[in-house]
């Protein structure tokens, strides 16, 4: 059985997780930018 | 709304004053080629929009830059033209300028950097050069913001009178014929572009020509006629002409004491810094003390309190007694302590020294050294069949490879763009710097020497390559010719190096925080669960483990495949590099070895020889780089037959050079010979033949080369 303190903690680490995996696939999406603005993709944006 | 075009020689301050006119925070770099393509921005306070096209030396069609140019001048006719000349090299700068005038769009000439030909003792009357090249001249300084509000006034008035300036006068013989042109022409080309048609054409300048349709056999004839009234190509006529007429400009405007008084501070220390016998060792000098200042020194105090007090003291025991006190559950507790902070962790505990690093990188563009870098390089480079403008790409991926392999694109030759993305991810990335710093943490003391050994042995490595490939059929060729402009020295911006360094750092962290922490998440799975999903006592017992173990075998010959951790690391290292970092502080318990005021690299150092621990670096220094280079290598090279070529030839060579340094390192140091040091040593034998053996394009080459010049 969860207890209240687990399902919180375990909420709030999917939510880190999800933010996380948001970026990292909008990063790829975007050709693995690192935002180093050495490229043509930020001087565009 | 207004249009202007920012166009200019590379790297005379182009984006600088693209940034002041825009308030925009483009990327800026002290080497030519930073803009490869055009982009645009509002200027502040003004209605009009300023595109910032490539910096290019002429209107000629040589270069995809010079091509983005030119097209956009000419089939999208902005309304004012601002053309960047840098005072300093004022002459060169302005031939570019003697064909915008051509082009019969309004022109504002911005005259840059006029606060060091004033520091230099020098003096430009820009009323006077205003009046030589017919169109308004504004004295300024991109850099410090002066003349910026003068500068947005002439191209707002420059466009609200649509005054097109009058092109600069050429020889009398060049004249008469292009006004010949003019008249077969006219009609066929846009009225405002009759002067650029008509003198292009004398040029024979083949976009130009194509333009003309049938009557290029017409316009040939008077071009020819020409030639034989004058006993010279037209186009070398009409350059001439150009040189002659900027002078004229010029020396109008700059009087007897010119744009400078003879040999400047930037001449003086240009003279030991890019000498033919110092320039290297200099370099390697400087390299030598910014690690030894961001790796050995300040740096290292800085990581060192991250790991011990920052994450040793007060993040994971704080968080670990956190997590206990609510009760949460130790599984629970153990994947956010051990999987998230103590991957996270390990890559963050490098930090400081990164942050250090980047620092110093950038004074050092900024000042200028890093263009003398390339300037030296470029010796080099040539001497091995590469063009010194491969050294731009490598350059800039120092800072990230996905720039580096884009930045190939400007080199003309399409066989040294190929070879340049196939090879520029070897010099180390700041991805791989925690990596190096690791391996030089754990097996030799912190000694910067194994950061400035990394670099050269990926300058090594681009320069090798650059000979072996250049034997294959598809890659040979002459190197690609190389101009480029060495910039004034400076004192670095506060602002501009504050910005940049905190770009970098930003890019670091904020990759730590998505590609690190997931992939350290799914290693601590990986490594804690067995197949049927049971939580394992021993680590070497994991899913992970059987999986690093499938693999490590190949390995072996190289000093580190005995323990799976280290071929897990290698390949979580394809997501990021920094990966290998992480995955060591999932995998060797970061967090324990934190709270207990020890370094993770004693962990490290526990399982490996020194040698093996530089052949597990160099494996990772030149084997495939991460997935989001291997996705711009496919954009550079076209296929992907192509892209695997080179990520098998990447590994290749990272084995042979591994396997060479560990086999023949430990005959050296232990005197341990076996069947693989036999092997290393036919494998130097094969590399050394491959160096040494006849190129059987190369004078092929040299005679296309001579062709084409």
């Amino acid at each position: 059985m969860l207890n209240a303190a687990t399902a919180a903690v375990a909420t709030a680490t999917a939510c880190v997780l999800t933010v996380s995996a948001y970026f990292m696939i909008r990063s790829l999406r975007k050709g693995g930018c690192s935002g180093c603005r050495n490229c043509e993709g930020c001087r565009r944006r | 709304m207004i249009r202007a075009a920012l166009a200019g020689n590379p790297n005379c301050g182009k984006t600088t004053l693209f940034n002041k006119l825009t308030g925009s925070s483009q990327r800026v770099g002290n080497w030519p080629g930073v803009t490869i393509d055009r982009k645009e921005g509002r200027i502040k306070g003004a209605d009009a929009i300023l595109v910032d096209l490539p910096g290019i030396y002429s209107l000629s069609p040589y270069s995809p830059e010079e091509i983005v140019s030119r097209d956009f001048l000419l089939d999208e006719s902005p309304d004012v033209i601002v053309n960047i000349v840098d005072a300093t090299n004022m002459e060169r700068n302005l031939y570019l300028t003697s064909q915008i005038l051509d082009v019969g769009i309004p022109t504002v000439v911005a005259l840059n950097m006029m606060d060091a030909v004033r520091k230099d003792g020098g003096e430009i009357d820009t009323v006077k050069l205003s009046s030589a090249l017919g169109c308004r001249v504004v004295g300024m300084s991109a850099l410090k913001g002066e003349g910026i509000e003068e500068l947005i006034a002439a191209i707002t008035e420059a466009a609200a009178s649509g005054k097109v300036p009058e092109p600069l006068r050429l020889s009398e013989a060049a004249e008469a014929s292009a006004s010949r042109i003019s008249e077969v022409l006219r009609g066929k080309v846009p009225d405002g572009q009759i002067r650029w048609y008509s003198v292009k054409a004398l040029e024979r300048d083949p976009l130009a020509l194509e333009r003309t349709g049938d009557l290029e056999g017409e316009i040939l004839h008077i071009v020819e006629e020409m030639e034989r009234e004058t006993d010279d190509d037209s186009d070398s006529v009409v350059a001439s002409d150009r040189y002659s007429a900027v002078s004229r400009a010029a020396a109008s405007s700059t009087g007897k004491r010119g744009a400078s008084k003879g040999r400047t501070t930037s001449d003086r220390i240009d003279r030991i810094v890019t000498d033919r016998w110092l320039g290297l060792p200099i370099f390697a000098g400087v390299m030598f003390l910014v690690y030894y200042i961001s790796i050995s020194t300040i740096g290292s105090w800085g990581t060192d309190w991250m790991n011990d007090v920052f994450f040793g003291e007060w993040i994971i025991p704080g968080m670990r007694a956190w997590l206990e006190g609510a009760s949460v559950d130790p599984v629970l507790t153990a994947f956010i302590v051990d999987g998230l902070i103590a991957g996270f962790g390990a890559v963050i505990g490098f930090l400081p020294q990164m942050l250090v690093l980047f620092v110093l990188l950038v004074i050092l563009e900024d000042c200028g050294y890093m263009a003398r870098i390339a300037f030296v390089m470029d010796r080099v480079f040539r001497r091995f069949g590469l063009s010194g403008k491969s050294f731009i790409p490598v350059l800039i991926g120092t800072g990230c490879g996905v720039p580096g392999i884009m930045a190939s694109r400007t080199i003309e030759s399409e066989r040294d763009r190929r070879i340049t993305a196939m090879t520029t991810t070897f010099i180390p990335c700041s991805a791989k710097l925690p990596v190096i710093a690791l391996i030089a943490g754990a097996l030799f003391g912190g000694s910067a020497l194994v950061a400035l050994a990394s670099y050269l042995v990926g300058i090594a490595a681009i320069l090798m390559s650059g000979i072996i490939l250049k034997k294959w059929k598809s890659l040979a060729g002459a190197p690609s010719e190389f101009i480029m402009e060495l910039p004034a020295y400076h004192m670095p911006g506060a602002v501009t190096v504050f910005r940049s360094t905190l770009e970098k750092t930003w890019a670091f962290v904020r990759k730590a925080g998505t590609f690190i922490l997931l992939a350290c998440g799914l290693v601590w799975f990986l490594s804690t669960f067995s197949w049927n999903m049971v939580l394992v006592e021993d680590v070497n017992t994991s899913m992970l483990a059987d999986m690093g173990r499938a693999l490590s075998w190949m390995f072996v010959p190289l000093g580190w495949g005995g323990d799976w951790q280290f071929t897990v690391g290698t390949l979580t290292g394809l997501l990021a590099k920094e990966n290998v970092v992480g995955t060591f502080g999932v995998l060797f318990g970061f967090s324990e070895v934190s709270e207990a005021g020890e370094e993770i690299w004693t962990m490290v150092a526990a399982m490996l020889t020194p040698i093996a621990g530089f052949s597990f670096l160099l494996f990772n220094l030149l084997c495939a780089p991460c997935f989001a280079a291997i996705g711009a290598m496919r954009r550079e090279l076209g296929t992907w037959k192509a892209t695997g070529a080179a990520v098998l030839y990447q590994c290749g060579l990272a084995y042979a050079v591994s396997l060479i340094v560990f086999q023949i390192g430990s005959l050296a140091i232990y005197g341990t010979f076996g069947v693989w040091t036999a092997v290393s040593l036919a494998v130097a034998a094969l590399l050394v033949y491959l160096v040494v053996s006849n190129d059987p394009f190369r004078m092929s080459a040299r005679r296309s080369g001579e062709v084409a010049c």
